[in-house]
């Protein structure tokens, strides 16, 4: 997969909002070129950038909590509604963050145990019990029958 | 609910990065590379005072935005429409289908070992656009002595010898040509597995093909896109879409006397299944023109990949004479249109340049350019059949305003 769909999954999975995603990309972009002295392995570039994107994303969620714990005077009720997901899409965005990221990458892009240890710098002990997670709160919904290949 | 049907659904969700997204990331990189040639002028300047080098710290930033501006190359760059826009003559539209297509991959293979893969499909509403890659043995050619066993013959002619009065400009001609030389009973078999030209619904609605190519690679692999049309009743926000992948064969058999031909099916059709989502940033754009003579009123649909839609002129019956019916008359009816952006003509011509009488007094114009930009000022500006553009009565296009009527 090419690092830009790789980047909107990473945002996605943790902020849950296409315009948000945009700022976080920009953002992440821009502190790795304020930091690029710090890239010591250009081979690493990707799990590197990565990182940066998640830490910036996680900024993200906190300030968002903040801002929730004091919420702007609105009337949500003039707001549209989201639109309705998929019964099977709703339970993977029901997923923690960590968890819905290494569900997409897997089954809807097709990485491997390897793939995503080495996109994501985590080690393939943590991905697996990850994913053994996932799967258990998404049979609980879905009624799935895994194969487990990872 | 199987991991398979699971892993199903969650290809074909329309989750992809938005253009709002890929553009963030350009422009973000486009701020990266302006900043770095700042500071490299500035560092030039100092390195002169001081009469340093500065060469190995700017070519590890230069490495750095290589990667960075590689990584967006070749996520916009490398997917199927992409390529397909690449060969000789290709529709223009290609580029920017692949920025707003999704990835599919979904695939289904034949009895025979033919795989076809669904790369990318995109739907605005009216068409669908999908990109597929075919693989495997497509054609097989099998030959035999004396007389096949056909249910029936198509087509026979004496006289004609095949490879000299006749081929069918297919892959495996050459070498039918050569075992069917009339000196003595032959037959020759072409098995051939290929896309059907259009889609259908997952109903049985059948999506009439708009365009579209194929092109066959090195590797033996058959790469190519259609654009379907999806009848108006049918337009719904998802669709479940079929590609339909048959197989046929053809025999022939050459004697002295001449050469006959029968075609029949083989083996059931297989179905690749997909789904696609509307996009919702295509607008529909209505607009009116009165030119005395003459009143127009255009509903035209703008995507990303293409504005396009029909014109519908009311105009005096010597018109349609003229077009449709080839009657010489001294009219100078409208024969074409020009897409205007403010008082800029967009380049590029009338993809879909054609007319149709609708009534006596009635022309329908098709219109079709490549334009993927969000404007309020696009014009259709018509031409005449003498070649001059008329833009004092211009259609402006906008947003069909909607007026609700109040409840007695």
């Amino acid at each position: 997969m090419q690092m830009e769909r790789l980047m909107y999954h990473v945002s996605h999975a943790y902020l849950q909002n296409p315009a948000d995603c945009a700022d976080a990309v920009q953002e992440a972009l821009m502190k790795a070129w304020q930091k690029r002295h710090t890239l010591r392995d250009e081979g690493q570039f990707g799990p590197w950038l990565i990182r940066i994107l998640k830490n910036q994303c996680k900024d993200m969620l906190k300030k968002r909590r903040r801002e929730s714990l004091f919420p702007l005077e609105e009337d949500s009720a003039l707001q549209p509604g989201p639109e309705p997901l998929h019964p099977v899409m709703e339970a993977v965005e029901r997923l923690p963050a960590e968890q819905r990221l290494l569900i997409l990458l897997h089954y809807k892009e097709g990485y491997s145990l390897q793939e995503m240890s080495h996109a994501l710098h985590l080690p393939a002990g943590t991905i697996k019990s990850r994913m053994r997670s996932a799967r258990k709160a998404l049979s609980r919904t879905l009624l799935i029958e895994w194969e487990e290949t990872i | 609910m199987n991991e398979s049907a699971f892993k199903t659904l969650l290809t074909s969700s329309p989750e992809h990065p938005p253009v709002l997204f890929h553009q963030r990331m350009e422009s973000t990189l486009a701020e990266i590379v302006r900043q770095e040639e700042n500071e490299m002028k500035e560092s030039t300047k100092q390195a002169l005072k001081k009469g340093s080098i500065w060469g190995s710290r700017t070519l590890a930033i230069a490495l750095l935005i290589t990667l960075l501006l590689g990584s967006v190359a070749l996520a916009a760059g490398l997917g199927l429409f992409q390529q397909l826009s690449q060969m000789p003559q290709e529709d223009k539209r290609l580029p920017a289908l692949d920025q707003v297509s999704t990835p599919l991959n979904q695939s289904a293979a034949t009895d025979a070992g033919v795989t076809v893969t669904i790369r990318q499909a995109y739907y605005d509403g009216q068409r669908i656009f999908v990109s597929y890659k075919l693989e495997g043995e497509r054609v097989a050619v099998e030959k035999g002595e004396g007389i096949p066993q056909v249910k029936e013959w198509a087509f026979q002619q004496e006289g004609m010898l095949y490879g000299r009065d006749y081929d069918s400009a297919m892959e495996g001609d050459e070498e039918i040509a050569a075992w069917l030389d009339g000196t003595s009973p032959r037959w020759a078999r072409r098995t051939a597995t290929a896309p059907h030209d259009g889609l259908s619904l997952s109903d049985g609605t059948w999506l009439d093909i708009i365009s579209g190519n194929a092109y066959q690679q090195e590797d033996g692999s058959e790469i190519g896109w259609k654009e379907c049309l999806v009848p108006q009743d049918k337009q719904a926000d998802t669709l479940e879409v079929n590609l339909m992948l048959f197989t046929g064969a053809t025999t022939y058999y050459q004697d002295e006397q001449g050469m006959k031909w029968a075609y029949e099916r083989v083996g059931e059709n297989v179905l690749i299944p997909f789904t696609v989502k509307k996009d919702s940033i295509t607008k529909a754009l209505t607009g009116q023109a009165d030119a005395g003579k003459w009143q127009a009123k255009a509903d035209v649909c703008l995507s990303p990949v293409d504005i396009r839609g029909e014109i519908v002129v009311s105009c005096p019956k010597e018109w349609a004479d003229a077009l449709v019916d080839w009657k010489e008359n001294d009219v100078n009816p409208i024969a074409d249109w020009q897409l205007y952006d403010g008082d800029t003509r967009v380049e590029g011509h009338n993809l879909r340049g054609g007319y149709r009488k609708q009534s006596e007094n009635q022309l329908a114009y098709s219109i079709c350019f490549q334009y993927g930009s969000d404007t309020k000022h696009l014009k259709l500006v018509p031409v005449y059949l003498d070649g001059t553009a008329d833009p004092a009565h211009a259609i402006r296009l906008e947003v069909p305003t909607i007026t609700y009527q109040r409840r007695k």
